[in-house]
């Protein structure tokens, strides 16, 4: 292998190539050609490193130094300054948020350096499409442990060993899962990954098909010979061609490398898989759906029992796996079940990972232990709410999920304690709210989504989610009575009681946690008429409150229509008359002062 | 045997049984919207749920959830009832209160479970949908804004009928059930979904706005079409057939065709014969019953000894039978059927007994040589339920692609005209290979020798079928335990080498099915003679039946009893107006050999008789009362002979293969307004 001096990894995920990771990256080609370095500078194209907020992102290496927001324009003074003069360029390095001092190193940012890697490990170090990278990392070495010296039960004990729990959200033991399955009767076996990821602002395993595709076939592959399965499906949404792409690839390179196919590694084993497209709907999500729309029929769940171990796909045992928990499983196998469980709480071991997103400084993708305090992912590693404002909720688990308040900020992130909140674990959205964010508004956004995509098949969710979608639209719209609140929590545990999938028994969540934790909001909202975050459009007066401007002036400069009449130390005054309504002031201003 | 306590009652049912099959057992009333035992469990109008001591869930929808042994099962609590409630407010949300003007209103499953759970106010908001009701579809009216979505009618037709012209569409509030584009049905118009459907999205066009179905008189008749013998609930208001529903219980198990569902109206043709005509200068006048039966007694007693008759295979036993005594004992001349019965009589030969439906259901390989969707579609339903629910083996022989073709596990397709040969090369390869029941051929057969050595002389692919495809068609099917061959109006010859597969496997039944509802009845009395009379005759009886006119020239006297003037009629003496099956009392014997009793469901044209009160009648006035039908034995299997039979003289008809319309196939089904619409 040449040597070079210095190895430039540029993310290539998602979000840093929507920002243009891929124009920077031909324009430091360019640069290094023209400056002659293509001897000395090896550039790498990785899978997404995890801090999505601050792409294109490039890390060089050996000095481990992070650059972000990278623009084309950037690059010769920045090739010329540090490869040729060899000068970081602070400019384009992290500060964090209200700090001024940049930080050089990856792995002194706090976003990074109280983050735990396991399902992630390869993030934003190899190359996706190059399975040598991955090989070089320890790669496919938990699957020849598995096929060459372990029997499924020490496969299935292992796994028990760990402790590893579904990261799909429902938190299903794998050990045990894969232990019905194997016991299950048949000569036909399936394994499938879960790769449907749907809920609102979850990004997580499309990351890790794009950053790291091979753990996950790994882990499919110690899976098949745990339960004895020779074909398997990766259920894929169509939304992620990256994903599909660098799956496809990966397929084929370890179909080449015979770590797919007939007889893996000498083993005796077979085994071989497939991309299946998901066309786009929610509720594929859903195991039985998921495996309805594999056997080319519309995605519908199918009543349980009977059980996808005994009867899934095309009626034969059958294990579903997502897409985290997969890629968690090589190391396990590799490193020991009892090393995987030395992480994390008693219940809930090794570590998650998260798409942290909404008002929060730091949005990305991280990876943290079981049992670290919300607190500590929001305001250490995610830097807190931008813009001074005050933090109000965060949501978990996403249409399935609830908003959890600041009074529980301190809750462990393990599955126990986060489903005592109301909310759940889930695949691991996390969406933080600022007190801008109507909780009922919030409700209303995850009633329309779950309304949008359930199926149609059972009463309670398809007519029940719309009849609780139109009371919240209506208390939104200043419509709301009394009664109302009652009406939607007795309702929203009919809900949940009688649906037939898991869509339908937690698509109340989000309404009955905000009720539980603000219900003052939903009160105001219908005995007061009045929004509290002052987000609901037919609530709003567009009135400045007098005690709460603070004679800045800023909603009078930003407003487009000029209807705001402000002169220094003076409390703003809107002209209703050519006010248009468009929210720009109540968003401009940080001090809450318009309603 | 398991055991579960619901209500307080310990009930024993039968292991794999759900939990709403148990509450049905114990008498206990759980309501259902979604559920249909012909159907796979699909758990969506969740208003079944139960309550199950030991669980983690609060409610258990009881028609998916198998019984458990031990379960103690509620189904009945403050908590239940509240919960059923809440789904019956939420479908009522947008289910339109039009039960005034709906068909359905009377025998509708949500009107009733509303008025039995008294809601009469409801919680939420009214969001009524507003889609456009389906009034080009032919038959069926499709107002999808009264579908609770219960999936029935998509289900049915997927499962059942292997059709899926609707399936869901949408997702949520929006969620219907639709065709591709919303285009109209384009379907095989069994106008099951119509049946299955528990409110009113789906009504039969021909009953709209005729009566309330609390007007209707219901009565259990015989399908007149085919010889599946499906058992029907024929309902009419003031004598006139408005609608027919399949029955559950019978041979058919709720299933229904085209014909049989919408095909009655043939009865109420306007050129229904409602008086005897007599010839007179060439001309056919209206006359009396006695002017007619006067002049065929005087015309008969002249004849006597030189009178042939025909009679239709659509006739009932009785009538079969008595005209079969009246030609012994009072004509002394000969009667037959007039359609060839030598299919049956070939069977005879074999020494097989009929094959029955149910045996097809619970088949494990089904070897077919015909297209029953259109010949029998009721039979071709057994087959699917057979493959997709059982995972059945499906072996189509045929010339041409047929709709059973998708569900072959082989497909061998012939050369026009070759099904014989490729039997005989199917059995080549089984003696071949040593795979035949010997022990069965050695106790229970006679003639294995020389077909054995007949049909090893097969090496040459006469059938067009490849021999890799022939062997795995004769091992699916010797590999399988409870094999059937299914025929559909075959020639005698395909019946006597079909037999033979058969005995080589050791099996004794035929499944023979045929076009018209009484030929197992009419040959059972009797039997296949020969028509050769025909031509000798001095005088013909024609019963339902007809000839070319040359077989009519030169006769002396020729009664034609029928229920229209057909060309056969205008060439008679004496035209006599009969009464279609839909109208009289009798029994018919199905393909299986099953004796069936029809009732009669619609009050016959004024003036017509049936032809069992026509035959009596006139022996009655040559002074006879002829002796009453006794049922005739079921044959069963003694002996098989195996029939050496080889392809000869192919000769290939202009409508070969024979491709018929499911929606038409003769002088009745061309007389019913409703079927000649959809076969447009």
């Amino acid at each position: 292998m040449e040597q070079y001096r210095a190895n430039l990894l540029i993310c290539a995920g998602t979000g840093c190539v929507a920002s243009g990771s891929l124009k920077v990256k031909q324009a430091l080609e360019e640069e290094i050609i023209k400056q002659n370095l293509q001897n000395e500078i090896k550039i790498v194209l990785t899978g997404c490193n995890g801090f999505c907020a601050q792409g294109p992102l490039m890390v060089v290496y050996p000095e481990g130094i992070f650059y972000q927001r990278l623009t084309p324009e950037n690059i010769p003074f920045l090739v010329e300054e540090h490869f040729l003069k060899g000068r970081p360029v602070e400019s384009l390095m992290y500060t964090p948020p209200a700090e001024k001092k940049v930080i050089p190193a990856m792995c002194d940012i706090p976003f990074f350096n109280l983050q735990v890697l396991r399902a992630l490990r390869n993030r934003g170090l190899i190359d996706a499409e190059q399975i040598d990278e991955y090989i070089a990392r320890d790669g496919y070495l938990g699957a020849a442990k598995a096929l060459l010296e372990m029997t499924p039960e020490e496969i299935i004990q292992e796994m028990k060993d760990s402790g590893l729990r579904g990261r799909g959200g429902a938190g299903f033991p794998t050990g045990i899962k894969w232990e019905f399955c194997a016991k299950a009767k048949g000569e036909i076996k399936y394994i499938l990954c879960n790769g449907d990821e749907g809920d609102p602002g979850a990004f997580m395993d499309r990351s890790v098909l794009e950053a790291d595709p091979h753990a996950v076939l790994e882990g499919m592959v110690i899976g098949a010979k745990a339960i004895g399965a020779h074909q398997g499906y990766l259920y894929v949404r169509a939304e992620y061609p990256l994903a599909i792409e660098r799956l496809e690839i990966a397929i084929t390179q370890a179909r080449e490398y015979g770590l797919l196919g007939k007889n893996i590694l000498g083993s005796g084993f077979d085994f071989d898989l497939e991309i299946y497209q998901g066309a786009g709907a929610f509720v594929c999500g859903e195991e039985t759906a998921l495996m309805t729309s594999i056997e080319g029929k519309r995605g519908m769940p199918r009543p349980r029992p009977p059980f996808p171990a005994h009867k899934g796909l095309w009626q034969k045992p059958t294990v579903l796996n997502n897409v985290e928990t997969l890629a968690n499983i090589p190391q396990i196998i590799l490193q020991g079940g009892k090393w995987y469980a030395s992480l994390g709480t008693e219940k809930s071991k090794g570590t998650k990972v998260f798409a942290l997103t909404g008002a929060i400084n730091n949005i990305g993708l991280i990876e943290v232990p079981m049992g670290i305090p919300l607190r500590q992912i929001i305001y250490d590693i995610g830097g807190g709410i931008p813009n001074k404002r005050k933090f109000k909720a965060v949501q978990m688990g996403g249409p399935s999920g609830g908003c959890i308040p600041e009074a529980l900020l301190d809750t462990p992130v393990d599955y126990e304690s986060i489903t005592q909140t109301g909310a759940i674990m889930g695949s691991g959205g996390m969406v933080v709210m600022d007190e801008t964010t109507c909780m009922v508004g919030i409700a209303k956004f995850f009633l329309e989504f779950t309304q949008e995509e359930s199926c149609g098949k059972c009463v309670p969710c398809r007519i029940g989610t719309k009849v609780m979608l139109d009371k919240l639209e209506d208390i939104c719209a200043g419509k709301g009575q009394e009664g109302d609140i009652e009406l939607l929590e007795d309702l929203a545990q009919d809900i949940k009681d009688a649906s037939l999938c898991g869509l339908g028994q937690t698509a109340p969540n989000p309404v009955l946690t905000t009720i539980k934790y603000f219900r003052d909001e939903y009160e105001a909202h219908i005995k007061e008429k009045r929004c509290p975050a002052h987000s609901c459009l037919a609530l709003l007066k567009f009135e400045v409150i007098p005690d709460l401007c603070k004679m800045c002036g800023v909603c009078a400069k930003d407003c487009p229509v000029e209807a705001i009449k402000w002169e220094k130390k003076q409390v703003a005054v809107i002209d209703k008359e050519k006010c248009i309504k468009c929210k720009t002031c109540i968003t401009s201003c940080k001090f809450m002062a318009i309603e | 045997m398991i055991t579960l306590n619901i209500d307080g009652k310990e009930i024993e049912i039968e292991d794999g049984a759900t939990i709403l099959e148990a509450t049905e057992k114990a008498g206990a009333n759980v309501p259902t919207l979604c559920y249909d035992k012909r159907l796979a469990p699909f758990g969506a109008c969740r208003i079944c749920l139960v309550e199950l001591e030991g669980t983690r869930t609060k409610f258990t929808p009881s028609c998916t959830t198998p019984a458990t042994n031990g379960m103690v099962v509620r189904t009945t609590s403050p908590a239940l009832i509240k919960a059923r409630r809440t789904i019956l407010e939420l479908l009522l949300i947008n289910h339109p209160l039009d039960c005034p003007v709906c068909d359905k209103a009377g025998e509708c499953k949500l009107q009733d479970l509303v008025y039995e759970y008294g809601l009469s106010e409801n919680r939420f908001k009214k969001d009524m949908s507003n889609l456009p009701i389906d009034y080009k579809s032919p038959l069926i009216e499709r107002n999808l804004n009264r579908c609770i979505l219960c999936g029935k009618c998509a289900r049915i037709c997927d499962e059942i009928q292997d059709v899926a012209e609707v399936s869901f569409v949408n997702r949520g509030m929006k969620a219907k059930i639709g065709t591709d584009f919303d285009r109209s049905l384009d379907c095989e118009f069994c106008g099951q979904c119509i049946d299955i459907c528990p409110v009113g999205a789906l009504t039969s066009k021909l009953f709209k706005f005729k009566a309330r179905v609390w007007e209707l008189t219901d009565k259990d008749i015989i399908c007149p079409y085919c010889n599946v013998g499906c058992n029907l609930t024929a309902r009419s208001r003031d004598g006139r057939i408005l609608k027919i529903d399949a029955k559950e219980s019978g041979v058919n198990e709720g299933g229904v065709c085209v014909k049989g569902h919408f095909g009655f109206d043939y009865i109420y043709a306007e050129d229904r014969l409602t008086q005897p005509l007599i010839k007179n200068n060439g001309k056919l006048i209206p006359s009396s019953w006695d002017e007619a039966f006067n002049l065929m007694v005087s015309k008969f007693s002249m004849l006597k000894g030189q009178v042939g008759m025909l009679v239709s295979p659509r006739l009932t036993n009785e009538e079969i039978y008595t005209a079969k005594e009246f030609m012994n004992n009072l004509l002394e001349g000969h009667i037959a059927c007039a359609e060839g019965l030598e299919h049956l009589s070939a069977l005879s030969e074999t020494g097989l007994s009929l094959g029955e439906l149910k045996e097809i259901k619970n088949s494990d390989c089904i070897m077919l040589f015909a297209c029953l969707s259109e010949t029998n579609p009721v039979a071709g339903i057994a087959i699917n339920y057979a493959v997709k629910r059982k995972e059945a083996n499906l072996i189509v022989i045929s010339p041409i692609k047929i709709k059973e073709s998708k569900l072959a596990k082989d497909e061998l397709l012939i050369a026009p005209g070759q099904e014989i040969t490729i039997i005989n090369e199917i059995m080549a390869e089984i003696i071949r290979q040593n795979w035949q029941d010997s022990a069965f051929i050695n106790d229970c057969t006679e003639g294995f020798e020389p077909l054995k050595e007949q049909v090893t002389r097969y090496t040459e692919e006469g059938s067009g079928v490849s021999k890799e495809a022939i062997l795995s068609a004769a091992r699916l099917y010797v590999e399988s335990k409870n094999p059937c061959i299914i025929l559909s109006s075959p020639t005698p010859d395909l019946v006597r080498v079909a037999g033979s597969l058969l005995l080589l496997k050791g099996k004794t039944r035929l499944h023979l099915l045929g076009k018209r509802s009484n030929e197992v009845g009419a040959f059972d009395i009797l039997g296949d003679r020969d028509r050769a009379f025909i031509s000798s005759a001095r005088g013909l009886f024609l019963i339902g039946s007809e000839l070319p006119n040359e077989a009519l020239q030169n006769k002396e006297f020729i009664v034609v009893s029928d229920l229209y003037l057909t060309e056969t009629a205008s060439m008679a003496d004496v035209v006599l107006p009969a009464t279609a099956s839909l109208e009289k009392k009798g029994t018919f014997t199905n393909f299986e050999g099953r004796i069936q009793q029809t009732d009669t469901a619609s009050n016959p044209p004024c003036g017509a008789k049936s032809d069992l009160e026509i035959i009596s009648q006139i022996a009655l006035k040559m002074g006879f009362e002829l002796p009453k039908f006794k049922e005739i034995e079921k044959r069963e299997f003694k002996k098989g002979n195996f029939l050496p039979t080889q392809a000869k003289d192919i000769k290939i008809s202009s409508d070969y293969p024979l491709r018929q319309s499911r929606f038409h196939s003769g002088k009745i089904s061309q007389r019913s307004k409703a079927l000649m619409e959809v076969s447009k």
